[in-house]
């Protein structure tokens, strides 16, 4: 025999039908035998047909309205308010995730894109390369021309004065 | 027909004595071109030892050094002693340098074309003119002036020995008639013993090859295709291909001569794989305009054609200068 105190518990669902046919019956041949869960019962009963009995609220008009805008403006949030909901959300592997991408770039900039040399660099270079072309032509003056091409820190000077 | 014989042998006569006055080439001042050929031919073997004074003028600075130099059999060695570049030696044998860095005691060995020591092209496009005597190093020396038959080329002055033939003074004048250079000995000894090991840097020296290496080859060496111009200023010949190793990849330099002055268009191919992807975009990020920099040697101009990253220097005007660069296509 079940006890009171369970079938107690299911008894609302049974008086409104909502329990399967083995738990009705079940509780049917209970409270055949038991006064207590009986009154309950019809206790119960009472208070269902007093609801029953109170008129129903119609729907108000504006309340299918007021639905749809929440649909609507639910589909209107942009993909950037849901990516910050998103970063706000996972804002450490956000981050994280940022300054890697950062780190690549700045890598990628030093390492791939960064010419090696300035064009100014490489125009003076063109320079010298041109200019130590005439070094065996007899009329060169090739002491000047030595301390101008062949010695790389007056060739920064020669650089500066020409900037 | 003696008649006849006599008439052809006159007018062959005055033919002749008329040249002089006629054609440009006989126009010039003969003992001025006697001293040059011989000064051209005497540069490298005449021994002797002397000190010099080396200015070098760049815009409103001056730069400025005394040097020591030695000279036997073909070889010479320079010593800087003073001024920025005190410390530097640079040992020349004709075929390469050899510079000597005292401070960090390496040596920078630089291959050097030869070139033809032939007049007749100079001749072509300078008058050659005496001006005076003067004494250099207690020398007496015959002055000779080197002056561009068209205007917005180089013009040179020459002070020679006129026992040794020895270039004793010299004042380079770019193109645009402003002094840039000027060289003259204050003291000169021929009679000196010149040791052998002058000539030869430490072997505890480190040895390093100098990236203004350049190594004379035909057309058909160049390992790539190259654009050649289609103008050139009156007077310049090509006077040859130079293989030479920019930062990435290949370069060849095409070298034009008036005899005095140098064209030189310096034409590189971009490197391969990686270090392709680094040399597009450094030229992405260059200077895609021509530009001018105004210098001792002359004007650059940057351009690109065909894949190829192309350098136009010389001293020669700006005109000019963009004309070239714009029939090299």
């Amino acid at each position: 025999m079940m006890k009171c105190e369970k079938i107690q518990k299911m008894l609302p669902d049974y008086s409104v039908g909502a329990l399967s046919a083995k738990k009705r019956e079940l509780i049917r041949s209970h409270i055949k035998n038991c006064p207590k869960c009986m009154e309950r019962l019809e206790h119960l009963n009472k208070i269902a047909s007093l609801m029953d009995n109170i008129p129903q609220e119609e729907t108000p008009s504006y309340l299918w309205a007021n639905i749809r805008e929440k649909i609507t403006s639910y589909e209107e949030v942009s993909f950037w308010q849901k990516s910050f909901k998103w970063l706000w959300k996972k804002r450490i592997p956000a981050l994280v995730s940022s300054f890697s991408v950062l780190l690549i770039m700045v890598s990628l900039y030093f390492l791939l894109l960064k010419p090696s040399e300035t064009t100014e660099q490489s125009v003076y270079k063109d320079i010298e390369q041109h200019a130590l072309s005439s070094w065996n032509n007899p009329l060169t003056d090739r002491v000047a021309l030595g301390m101008i091409v062949v010695k790389n820190e007056f060739g920064d000077e020669l650089n500066e004065a020409n900037r | 027909m003696k008649l006849i014989a006599k008439l052809v042998l006159l007018s062959m006569t005055v033919f002749l004595l008329s040249l002089p006055v006629t054609h440009p080439a006989y126009s010039l001042d003969n003992s001025a071109v006697d001293l040059l050929k011989k000064a051209y031919s005497n540069q490298r073997l005449v021994s002797h030892t002397g000190t010099l004074k080396t200015e070098v003028f760049l815009g409103n600075k001056t730069s400025s050094s005394i040097v020591g130099i030695q000279q036997k059999e073909g070889k010479v060695r320079t010593d800087y002693k003073s001024g920025l570049s005190a410390g530097l030696s640079i040992i020349d044998d004709g075929k390469k340098t050899m510079t000597i860095n005292s401070k960090n005691n390496t040596v920078v060995v630089c291959s050097i074309p030869d070139l033809s020591n032939d007049i007749s092209f100079l001749l072509l496009n300078y008058n050659v003119m005496t001006k005076g005597t003067e004494k250099i190093a207690e020398r007496q020396t015959q002055i000779l002036q080197i002056i561009p038959k068209r205007k917005g080329n180089p013009s040179t002055r020459l002070w020679i020995d006129i026992k040794t033939f020895i270039i004793l003074k010299r004042e380079y004048y770019n193109s645009d008639n402003t002094l840039v250079s000027k060289t003259s000995y204050t003291q000169i000894n021929s009679n000196t013993k010149i040791n052998d090991d002058v000539f030869i840097p430490s072997s505890q020296a480190s040895y390093l090859e100098s990236d203004l290496s350049a190594e004379k080859t035909t057309k058909d060496g160049i390992p790539f295709s190259i654009i050649e111009p289609k103008y050139l200023p009156v007077g310049y010949i090509l006077e040859g291909y130079y293989l030479f190793k920019p930062p990435s990849g290949k370069g060849v330099r095409l070298r034009y001569t008036d005899g005095l002055n140098t064209i030189s268009i310096l034409e590189v191919v971009p490197p391969t794989g990686w270090h392709r992807m680094r040399w597009i975009w450094g030229r992405g990020r260059g200077v895609q305009r021509c530009r001018f920099i105004d210098n001792l040697q002359g004007r650059a101009i940057r351009i690109y054609r065909d894949k190829l990253n192309i350098a136009i220097v010389g001293d020669i005007s700006e005109n000019e200068l963009q004309k070239i660069a714009d029939n090299i296509k």
